[in-house]
């Protein structure tokens, strides 16, 4: 059944940028030896999403061109893309991926991939507003669901924070609903305004049975 | 109130093998999702209530020991790593 996802995952990404998607987990991914020290005392299950997760990350950027083995990592615990690129990595129960592109032609990429099963209610109203609640509990069948919701503000995060620079919450972003044709709009807070000179972004969702997926991509 | 007893329950293992040096890198089943479940029921439990900077500075049980200490909070549980990492 994971094919579904793939496939579903993979038609949200969109040229210039590529994708790299996969629900065979290994190892043996290609690790610099900065993140193999990082990785070794990890538990096998995250050494293993790690891994596929860096392995995919490599497979997207050779597709753009380069000539990369491995990634970097920063002091802050992300990883360095080389010079000249920008991507976003993703990894959950069944599914893992990578999307990349060349800072020239995209200025923000985030992906997400989250099983699709209900959101704790608890957690759902920690990480949205009441519009937001009131949005999903609307409905408008394309399976918009509070876990979308939340790999929605997933991407946006992993999409700004390289031009953020620090770690922003939940209520930064809000979702404005506006139909179900799998996109989505989100308004930005102030302080993202201010870094990011977006007053609002726009991503998109598909749902499968077993995965919710997200991706924001902003071209140049 | 035991600290690692509610984590071990949100993360569905046993709370015997969490030490406060335990994080989302050396435990199984703790992603982004989980830690906020975390969050969640370490206030429920606690009467407490985190920040966003907070609940991305703590990178272990340690750290999120020290900051309820700070927050007025007392343990019963020893901090002490499990048996099997004092061999």
């Amino acid at each position: 059944m994971s094919h579904r996802s793939i496939e579903a995952f993979k038609r949200l990404v969109r040229a210039p940028a590529v994708l790299v998607c996969t629900s065979e987990f290994s190892e043996d991914g290609p690790l610099s030896v900065r993140e193999l020290e990082y990785i070794a005392p990890a538990v096998v299950s995250r050494r293993s999403d790690f891994a596929t997760g860096r392995a995919c990350a490599v497979a997207a950027l050779r597709q753009l061109g380069t000539e990369v083995r491995s990634l970097e990592r920063s002091e802050g615990r992300q990883p360095v893309w080389p010079h000249g690129t920008l991507g976003s990595i993703t990894h959950c129960e069944g599914l893992c991926a990578a999307a990349a592109a060349w800072a020239g032609e995209v200025r923000f990429l985030g992906i997400d991939a989250e099983p699709n099963v209900p959101l704790k209610d608890k957690v759902l109203e920690r990480i949205s507003s009441r519009a937001e609640r009131d949005g999903i509990a609307a409905g408008d069948g394309s399976g918009f669901s509070g876990k979308t919701l939340f790999s929605a503000k997933e991407s946006i995060f992993k999409a700004l924070y390289p031009a953020v620079d620090a770690y922003f919450g939940f209520e930064e972003v809000e979702i404005l609903f506006s139909g179900g044709d799998g996109l989505f709009t989100a308004s930005l807070s102030a302080m993202l305004q201010d870094r990011t000179g977006l007053k609002e972004i726009e991503g998109r969702y598909a749902t499968t049975l077993e995965h919710t997926m997200t991706v924001v991509q902003v071209a140049r | 109130m035991q600290l690692f007893q509610i984590i071990g329950g949100v993360l569905k293992i046993d709370p015997a093998t969490l030490s406060d040096q335990s994080n989302a890198l050396n435990t199984p089943n703790w992603n982004s999702l989980r830690h906020i479940e975390i969050m969640l029921a370490v206030e429920n439990a606690f009467g407490v209530r985190f920040s966003m900077p907070e609940m991305v500075s703590m990178q272990n049980i340690g750290d999120m020991r020290q900051l309820l200490i700070g927050k007025g909070v007392t343990f019963d549980d020893a901090a002490a790593p499990p048996a099997q990492m004092q061999a």
